[in-house]
């Protein structure tokens, strides 16, 4: 089994780090490297990726009221900022 | 070169937006077309590059080979599997994005084609710091690198010396690696220690050391001890701010609907022969008491809404995730859960919604019971209102350990449920991406701040209006004598029905009709507890509300006012949101579940409430 940059920072996920520069310390990779490895592993599906933001959807919190369809993951939120990102390692077969 | 004789062919790759189009175009000039290419079903830029007399093709932008999108797809056709490939590839690849750009070339040097890396976007990379040493990146990659800029039409004789060397010379051996049968993942990690062996040759890391503004204040705001302090002193800060500023704006906005507005509609139903009947009950001690008090806390509501906007416009909120993210996993809290809690601390509703980005049933159950313990901007209007009524100036703090009860909620309780109900539940391992701070705009802000205040006036004017509706006509039908809208609403079935369930709330102080009859219709939204109060207190025609508030509490608990408002702020805390709530957790994770969260629910805000007050009024 290859122990190259994507295996190295799936494990220091696996393994608790909690942020990006905690990764880079759990690693010994490069900022760039990580921030490669992240992307490539979400374009593997072996990472998801979700926006994080604690405001209502674009409409109000109102238009939630009914709930979102069935296959969306929940409400869009239209938070302004800087956008944060949870990335999760995927269970199962990758898509 | 001769006629029939087949020019050579090179092809021009690279990631979107590296520039390919502009190099070709400055290398073909005008002497280019799109037209169909052999063996494939995909139009394509050609053209003839004059001076080394080869023809040109601008493939479109790829990251990789493993194609993910039809243009991958079709650069993937041309470079491996066309009638005819080229003879060299151009990989043109971003200086101030370089280490996403070298996967593609090195994939490609696992070819049997000629390749040459064309660095662009230098000044780019230099004004971030970014150095780049082309020698070195390029023995690294086993290909020549040549630095041009194409839109300065820089660098492109170097390039065309480059092209000609590579085409006399022979097609190098393609680079070792795993072959197809070789795990997917053990192929491309494989690739990607070529791009890190590469990166640590040809780059020059020392920009990534130099800690930049978001990192000195990382260092601080995301720091496990220090992160949380400075989470909850700007959380007071924003607390305190929009109480203070809010304050002698709310009054006025309520002299003017007690007084004017009141006494205007008044007297306009009295002049049309309306005045003193059902009609004005409805109106001035329904919707005006009820739906105006409601109103009054639309500058407070303005003011805070822009500072929190302020604080995620800046992306100081992201930090605050980070800190929240790292108490959830320190109590043993799936890392996810930590999502649809902190939507919940705007609304319950898509909160319980976001659980299903949670693959585990048992932790979707979880967190779905805990959200509601998340306290959402629903509940901030009844904090505020109580809390400049009983505590003056010390109001934000008040609301701002509302906020903090809420967060003990969820941690005593998660891990009340994770170690009875779920002893065996796993973790999903979650790292969150931080974005840079930046300078928030006014724009962006006051953007936001509208979104956030249009859908509060929209649940006033909506859901509100009915709630104090039928509201009125409850406090309005007789529970013994008396006519229709011509009773005190003591009297009335609404106040009936509450004087049945207050002796529950007896042993928390606040076990009076009026609070336990707001707590009830506030099942359906939270600010109808402040509407509702409006109203009784207006339909009993006794005038002010804070006033008449202070002496219901102080009755109620025996002279123990404060430890009594508290503990009834902390069952507004805990118990059952709205019904949009309870509709969202059935919908999500069954009814089953949905009642026993109720239960859990209103049995912890009792619980809390009774401590608060039993331990509070031995000390007031």
């Amino acid at each position: 089994m290859v122990d190259g940059p994507l295996r190295r920072v799936l494990a220091a996920i696996e393994d608790g780090a909690g942020s990006l520069a905690e990764v880079e310390r759990a690693t010994g990779l490069s900022r760039d490297v990580v921030a490669a490895s992240v992307d490539h592993l979400l374009r593997l599906g072996r990472l998801e990726a979700h926006r994080i933001a604690a405001g209502c959807p674009a409409g109000g919190c109102a238009a939630c009221l009914a709930g979102p369809p069935r296959d969306a993951p929940a409400c869009d939120a239209a938070s302004t900022g800087p956008g944060l990102v949870a990335l999760t390692v995927r269970r199962g077969p990758t898509p | 070169m001769g006629e029939g004789a087949v020019r050579p062919l090179v092809a021009v790759t690279g990631s979107p937006n590296s520039g390919k189009s502009t190099l070709f175009n400055a290398l073909t000039g005008e002497a280019s077309a799109t037209g169909n290419w052999p063996g494939t079903s995909v139009d394509l830029a050609h053209g003839v590059w004059r001076e080394l007399d080869v023809d040109l093709v601008d493939l479109p932008g790829a990251y990789s080979l493993d194609p993910m999108t039809p243009d991958e797809r079709f650069s993937r056709e041309v470079l491996v599997e066309a009638e005819r490939r080229p003879d060299l590839v151009l990989v043109l690849a971003d200086a101030a994005q370089l280490t996403r750009s070298l996967y593609l070339p090195v994939q490609i040097r696992e070819l049997p084609v000629r390749c040459i890396l064309v660095l662009t976007k230098r000044d780019v990379a230099a004004s971030r710091n970014v150095t780049v040493d082309p020698d070195a990146l390029g023995a690294a990659l086993g290909c020549p690198v040549v630095v041009v800029d194409p839109r300065r039409r820089t660098g492109l004789q170097g390039l065309a010396d480059a092209v000609r060397a590579a085409l006399a010379a022979g097609v190098p051996v393609p680079r070792a690696h795993l072959g197809p049968d070789a795990d997917e993942l053990d192929r491309e990690d494989e690739r990607f220690a070529v791009v890190d062996a590469a990166v640590r040759a040809g780059m020059d890391l020392s920009h990534e050391h130099a800690a930049d503004l978001s990192d000195r204040i990382d260092r601080v705001a995301t720091h496990p001890v220090g992160g949380p302090l400075v989470f909850l002193a700007v959380m007071w800060l924003v607390f305190q701010a929009t109480t203070t500023i809010a304050a002698p704006l709310q009054e006025a906005l309520d002299g003017l609907v007690s007084g004017p507005v009141t006494d205007g509609v008044r007297g306009a139903l009295a002049s049309v022969g309306w005045g003193g009947g059902w009609v004005e009950g409805l109106l001035v001690d329904g919707i005006i008491a009820g739906v105006g008090m409601l109103l009054t806390f639309v500058p407070l509501m303005a003011i805070m809404f822009t500072l929190l906007a302020l604080l995620e416009d800046s992306g100081y909120m992201a930090r605050a995730a980070i800190v929240t993210d790292r108490l959830m996993r320190t109590i043993g809290l799936p890392g996810k859960a930590f999502l649809p809690l902190v939507v919940g601390f705007g609304c319950n509703v898509p909160a319980i919604s976001a659980t299903r980005m949670l693959t585990d049933f048992r932790q979707r159950v979880l967190t779905a019971l805990l959200v509601p313990f998340t306290s959402c901007s629903g509940r901030l209007t009844v904090y505020v209102m109580v809390a400049t009524t009983f505590f003056g100036s010390r109001a934000g703090t008040v609301v701002f350990a509302m906020y903090v009860v809420s967060i003990v909620f969820v941690v005593v309780v998660g891990l009340l449920l994770r170690n009875t109900l779920w002893r065996s539940m796993g973790n999903e391992p979650m790292v969150l991406d931080l974005p840079s701070y930046q300078r928030p705009t006014l724009r962006l802000l006051l953007g936001s701040m509208w979104v956030r205040l249009s859908d509060f006036l929209k649940t006033v004017g909506g859901i509100i209006v009915v709630a104090v509706s039928v509201v009125w006509v409850l406090q309005s039908i007789p529970a013994g004598p008396g006519a229709f809208a011509a009773i005190d609403v003591a009297d009335s079935v609404y106040g009936a029905a509450a004087r049945v369930v207050a002796p529950l709330f007896v042993p928390a102080g606040f076990g009076a009709w009026q609070v336990v009859a707001a707590l009830a219709v506030g099942f359906v939204a939270k600010e109808t507890v402040i509407t509702s109060w409006a109203q009784t207190y207006a339909g009993s025609g006794e005038g002010d509300l804070a006033r008449n508030l202070t002496e219901t509490f102080a009755q109620a608990s025996g002279g123990h006012t404060l430890p009594a408002v508290l503990a009834f702020l902390v069952f507004l805390v805990a118990y059952t949101p709205c019904v949009a709530t309870i509709a969202a957790q059935r919908r999500e994770i069954g009814l089953r579940w949905t009642v026993l969260g109720m239960l859990l629910n209103l049995t912890v805000a009792w619980l809390a409430a009774v401590a608060f007050f039993q331990v509070g009024r031995l000390l007031w």
